[in-house]
């Protein structure tokens, strides 16, 4: 206490006028308000606000214009009862799901493989990481080629595997359309959990390992008893971050597919895309998105009680 | 340096054990570690290798015919890197990102970095609760809100000249603190003493100069410097946007890595009798660069890369990012001209690439940073 205000004394002599808005900074409750404030501005006029609005224009019939007339819960029920939409809400979780299996799958293998000691790893690692750091749009183009019904290089990889290359293209019916949407999202998003599951285990601390080994473990069971229990705090907070991404995801669709053929592949973003901006159908639009709160919420939730139980374990 | 002797030590014995290992230790190397590296490698960086072979061929000769081998360029030429510059926007949708992504990014680092001081140091009242709302809104992913935003957007009147000059100032007044002054010739000067003015007055001219570029095509000596507008189809609605994005990330980041410096540093600059603002710039901010670093390569790749934002705020041709341009403009009926696209798509992804290859280290520890940190 004496020490603050020895510190405030010192500066009022020093800087005469400026000096009370200087000790009014020095004290916590009022600059840490200050400090906020751009943050905070910026959050409240395009997030909280735009949130609110879209609330509001879900429960109204909203077209270009105007804020117009509140119909309850009207575009939900419709959006229930449009087979499009059910057919999203089943695709969003059918491209999460297998898209997240795989991800995981993969990306555990790469970081274990990744955490042996060889030339040049260094790069490796670095290069690996490129499909997450480069614009998904731009990356997907070259899947959107792959894909084509004649121009694919595809035949030239099946052909001499004996796999039948579909004559439409990959995009050319449902469910190839779908793992093929599904390919391109795992392509991206491995990298992330092998990069974040590789730093994990490299947390954990060598001994352990040699005494396991010392007590008889062989690598699976290593694996199973250190390497498991030590990754998975690392393991499900990439889970659930990675889980939230795709369900919301966007750009692979749009630009592979645009929600076809047949709606097969549309997820909540696509549809959202499609009804309120092509459409202008707002209300519908903000409705569809919406309806990802719930499970986004849920997902949150569980990240934050997760990471702040870690936080406070340490 | 014990450890080190020990290891020059043990050096030769680890040579002559490695001539006697048996067949059976490659084997298992090859299939621990060779095999599924390559297979990785070849998953994660062939469509690379693709993009750049079909951006190399010649179009007529070897990509619109399925019979010629796809993973070679038999007739590598450059006229597609030429038809991109010549015949589309390119340049201009280049120059347009690298404008967002640059205001974006440093803005949204100066926000990032008051707020997560104040996050990580100060108490009062509802710090845990901002705490909480900044990393909810950190995951809150962009394709939730983009319709009521593009509402905000194209009705919201907003005085752009006054926000020009304010992010200009902060844009272009960041690095100067952070880079052109070195830590140590910045103790002793008052609150930013001389540097404010000049700041202000560069920050003034960059905002003249990018109000020319981002408003709706208004010529210089037309601006109402007063008025206001609403943003729709100019590249401030994703300046102003982005940063809805990226100040929660930066935040977030940055509390953490605050965290992590002693207090006992600036408690000793408080005591001397500096104010707490001088003991944060002079005293703990130079000491997070390298988490301010992090945050700087994630903000930049995340804004360089998006894409809902820009395709739904932005809507002539010569408004477009690299991303929403290539894809957009360039795919237009059934004819595609896969060459261009293919180069377009490369050249948008080289700065990020060369961007992130700058900073690897710090963009794998701001990736992890959530995960192993907690």
């Amino acid at each position: 206490m004496t020490v603050q205000s020895t510190a405030a004394g010192r500066v009022v002599r020093r800087r005469g006028m400026a000096a009370s808005s200087v000790a009014l900074l020095d004290r916590e409750n009022v600059l840490g308000y200050v400090l906020m404030t751009p943050a905070l501005l910026l959050l409240i006029i395009f997030i909280a606000y735009p949130f609110v609005l879209g609330v509001w224009y879900s429960l109204s019939d909203v077209q270009i214009f105007g804020l117009g007339k509140f119909i309850g819960l009207t575009n939900y029920t419709n959006l229930l009862n449009s087979p499009v939409f059910v057919q999203t809400v089943k695709n969003s979780f059918v491209y999460t799901g297998f898209a997240t299996v795989f991800k995981l799958g993969l990306g555990l293998g790469m970081a274990l493989v990744m955490n042996q000691a060889f030339p040049f790893k260094n790069i490796v690692r670095a290069g690996v990481l490129l499909p997450y750091i480069v614009p998904t749009a731009l990356s997907t183009l070259a899947f959107l080629l792959a894909f084509n019904p004649t121009l694919s290089p595809l035949p030239w990889v099946f052909g001499p595997l004996h796999i039948p290359y579909p004559p439409a293209g990959f995009l050319g019916d449902p469910a190839s359309a779908m793992g093929a949407v599904i390919f391109v999202n795992v392509w991206r998003g491995t990298p992330f959990f092998a990069i974040s599951l590789l730093a994990g285990l490299q947390t954990i601390p060598q001994d352990l390992y040699e005494a396991a080994a010392i007590d008889g473990a062989h690598a699976a069971n290593r694996f199973v008893h250190v390497t498991l229990p030590l990754l998975t705090p690392v393991l499900t907070i990439v889970l659930l971050f990675s889980i939230i991404q795709t369900f919301a995801d966007f750009q692979i669709v749009q630009v592979l597919t645009r929600g076809g053929p047949a709606d097969s592949t549309h997820l909540f973003a696509t549809l959202a895309y499609q009804t309120g901006m092509q459409g202008g159908r707002l209300g519908q639009g903000a409705a569809v998105s919406l309806f990802m709160l719930p499970f986004l919420g849920l997902l949150v939730i569980a990240q934050l009680w997760y990471t702040r139980r870690n936080a406070s374990e340490r | 340096m014990a450890v080190t002797t020990a290891a020059r030590a043990g050096a030769p014995a680890v040579a002559l054990r490695r001539n006697r290992r048996p067949l059976n230790y490659y084997l298992w190397r090859a299939v621990s570690l060779w095999i599924p590296l390559v297979f990785f490698l070849v998953f994660t960086l062939g469509p690379f290798w693709y993009m750049l072979v079909i951006s190399l061929k010649d179009q007529q000769l070897e990509v619109n015919d399925p019979a010629v081998f796809p993973f070679w360029p038999f007739h590598p030429n450059l006229n597609q890197f030429e038809d991109l510059f010549a015949r589309t926007q390119f340049p201009r949708w280049a120059l347009n990102t690298t404008v967002v992504a640059s205001i974006s990014t440093l803005v949204s680092l100066t926000f990032g970095t008051l707020a997560g001081y104040a996050l990580a140091r100060l108490r009062f009242r509802g710090a845990s609760l901002l705490g909480i709302i900044s990393f909810v809104t950190y995951l809150v992913p962009q394709t939730l809100l983009f319709i009521p935003l593009n509402i905000v957007i194209t009705r919201l009147p907003v005085p752009l000249f006054l926000v020009t000059v304010v992010f200009s100032t902060v844009a272009v007044g960041l690095p100067l603190l952070l880079l052109v002054v070195p830590p140590e010739k910045r103790i002793g000067w008052g609150p930013l003493a001389g540097w404010l003015p000049g700041i202000l007055l560069f920050g003034i001219g960059v905002a003249l100069g990018l109000w020319g570029l981002t408003a709706k095509g208004a010529a210089l000596s037309e601006i109402e410097l007063g008025g206001a507008t609403n943003l729709s189809n100019t590249l401030w609605a994703l300046i102003l946007t982005y940063p809805t994005f990226l100040v929660p990330f930066c935040t977030w980041l940055l509390t953490g890595y605050f965290q992590s410096i002693p207090r006992e540093l600036e408690e000793s600059a408080l005591i001397d009798g500096a104010s707490r603002m001088q003991a944060m710039l002079r005293i703990v901010v130079p000491l997070a660069i390298p988490g301010i670093l992090s945050a700087f390569i994630f903000a930049f790749t995340l804004s360089w890369n998006e894409y809902i934002y820009a395709l739904v705020f932005l809507t002539s041709t010569g408004n477009r990012t690299i991303p929403v341009g290539v894809v957009n403009e360039l795919i237009r009926g059934d004819v595609y001209f896969w060459g261009t696209l293919m180069a377009g798509a490369l050249l948008g992804s080289i700065p990020v690439a060369v961007v992130y290859s700058l900073f690897v280290e710090n963009y794998v520890s701001g990736l992890t940073a959530g995960a192993v940190k907690g």
